[in-house]
């Protein structure tokens, strides 16, 4: 005599296969019309046409402040270069957000690393790009690039000084080498098989995580690697990322914090530069 | 499910792209929940294709919320009943060629077994109402909640869940009558 959870087991081994045919149709389906749309929606044309400059001038800019610092972030072994490729594709969802990147090393694999330093990119595809480097009271050095411009803005606080020039073809070629869509890193990330971790809070917002180990690096592969996710239980959108492992025996820490929209204070794209600031060379 | 709500999230905010995932993603299920329901292959096909496609069509007009999976189930359900309904207009079931339905186990043992009581199951599905199979496969199979399941077809959550205790003991009436003989 079968149970109704009997029945419902039977149930639930019924299987049929799509056929190669069916998956022909429906993928040829979807590319045929996204290509048709592509053709007369002007504003979506207009829309990428905006975002790869800004993606390329933000990895460019990041790339020129690893110079200016005198730290091959890009490089740097087992910290990937990952997270700085993808975050910034972030913008194909979202017109407006920040994330900051805090990375430590250092100490034997076992000990919490210390700061090596604090980067906070801000991306939108209305107010342009902006990037701080160094933490505490304030920037260390903070560059500009207004939208669909290819004119960086630096400013140096710790020495009361400001410049403007035009980024390199070099600068723009770096960027889109280094550029990863944000939609496969994360496939990358779920695909490594995860675990749930229910839900938390961080800031005072209600999330949702999960973690996987060994994840995704561009560089080498992180000794005893744990990547967390963590995304806004009601925007769904990610909130903290936060990778932790060692390489070559050195503990390695990888943060990254994300605010989008308009928690986003539009003022926070303008140059801010004070009357007693000189300029520099153009 | 944080892959389906990263997917949903990317389809809320026009990225049509990952409709490639999610079909890879469901398609099976989908086809399956189909092919029970209509009891014919090609159609199940085309219902699963024309779902898609609207799918792709609604992007941006609407923000989907909820499981991925229970949205796409629950349209192939609405376009098969309507098949269903169009078919047994102008020419009776569409379901005389009904195909065995095969399960999925890896041990050829296994395999055997369930091959044979499945093909069982696919013949009884066919003794139920098409409303009852309907209910039964979107709850057992697609793991749809009743009301979920009430709203889609437009009936009250006791109809529903009658249709669902009813096919579940026409089926295990059928069954135990067939593994008794």
């Amino acid at each position: 005599m079968r149970s109704a959870r009997d029945i419902d087991q039977h149930v639930k081994q019924l299987h049929l296969g799509a056929s190669d045919a069916l998956d022909a149709r429906v993928h040829g389906g979807i590319d045929k019309t996204l290509a048709d749309e592509q053709k007369d929606a002007h504003p979506v044309i207009r829309r990428t046409i905006m975002i790869h400059p800004i993606v390329k001038l933000a990895v460019a800019a990041a790339v020129v402040i690893a110079g200016l610092l005198g730290l091959n972030i890009i490089n740097m072994p087992h910290t990937g270069g990952v997270a700085w490729a993808a975050i910034p594709g972030h913008i194909d969802e979202i017109d407006t957000f920040m994330f900051r990147l805090t990375i430590g090393v250092g100490g034997d694999d076992t000990a919490k690393p210390t700061p090596a330093g604090q980067w906070t990119f801000y991306l939108s595809e209305k107010y342009g790009f902006r990037m701080d480097v160094g933490a505490g009271d304030g920037a260390a050095a903070s560059w500009y690039v207004a939208p669909g411009s290819d004119t960086l803005i630096t400013v140096i606080p710790s020495g009361k000084t400001w410049s403007k020039r035009l980024l390199s073809a070099q600068e723009r070629d770096n960027a889109m080498k280094e550029y990863e869509d944000p939609a496969d890193y994360i496939n990358r990330f779920l695909a490594h098989g995860y675990k749930e971790l229910g839900r938390s809070v961080i800031d005072g917002v209600e999330v949702e995580g999960i973690e996987v180990t060994d994840p995704p690096t561009k560089g080498g592969k992180l000794q005893n690697g744990v990547g967390r996710l963590w995304v806004d239980v009601q925007t769904e959108l990610p909130i903290r990322l936060e990778i932790k492992g060692a390489a070559n025996s050195q503990a390695v820490q990888w943060l990254m914090e994300f605010r989008w929209g308009q928690a986003v204070d539009p003022a926070t794209f303008e140059p801010n530069i004070p009357s007693d600031y000189t300029p520099l060379d153009q | 499910m944080l892959e389906d709500r990263v997917l949903v999230l990317r389809f809320n905010r026009g990225d049509r792209r990952v409709l490639h995932r999610i079909y890879d993603k469901y398609k099976n299920d989908l086809v399956t929940l189909a092919g029970a329901l209509l009891m014919d292959v090609s159609s199940a096909e085309d219902v699963v294709h024309d779902v898609f496609i609207s799918f792709l069509a609604s992007a941006g007009r609407f923000r989907l919320t909820g499981s991925l999976k229970g949205y796409l189930a629950t349209c192939v359900a609405n376009r098969a009943r309507n098949l269903n309904k169009a078919a047994r207009r102008h020419h009776g079931p569409p379901w005389e060629d009904a195909p065995d339905l095969v399960c999925d186990a890896s041990l050829p043992e296994q395999a055997a077994i369930f091959g044979e009581q499945l093909a069982r199951l696919s013949s009884a599905l066919l003794q139920l109402s098409y409303e009852q199979r309907e209910v039964l496969l979107l709850r057992s199979h697609s793991g749809i909640r009743f009301a979920a399941i009430a709203e889609a077809q437009g009936v009250s959550i006791n109809t529903v869940q009658g249709r669902y205790r009813y096919a579940v003991e026409k089926l295990r009436s059928l069954l135990d009558s067939e593994a008794d003989q």
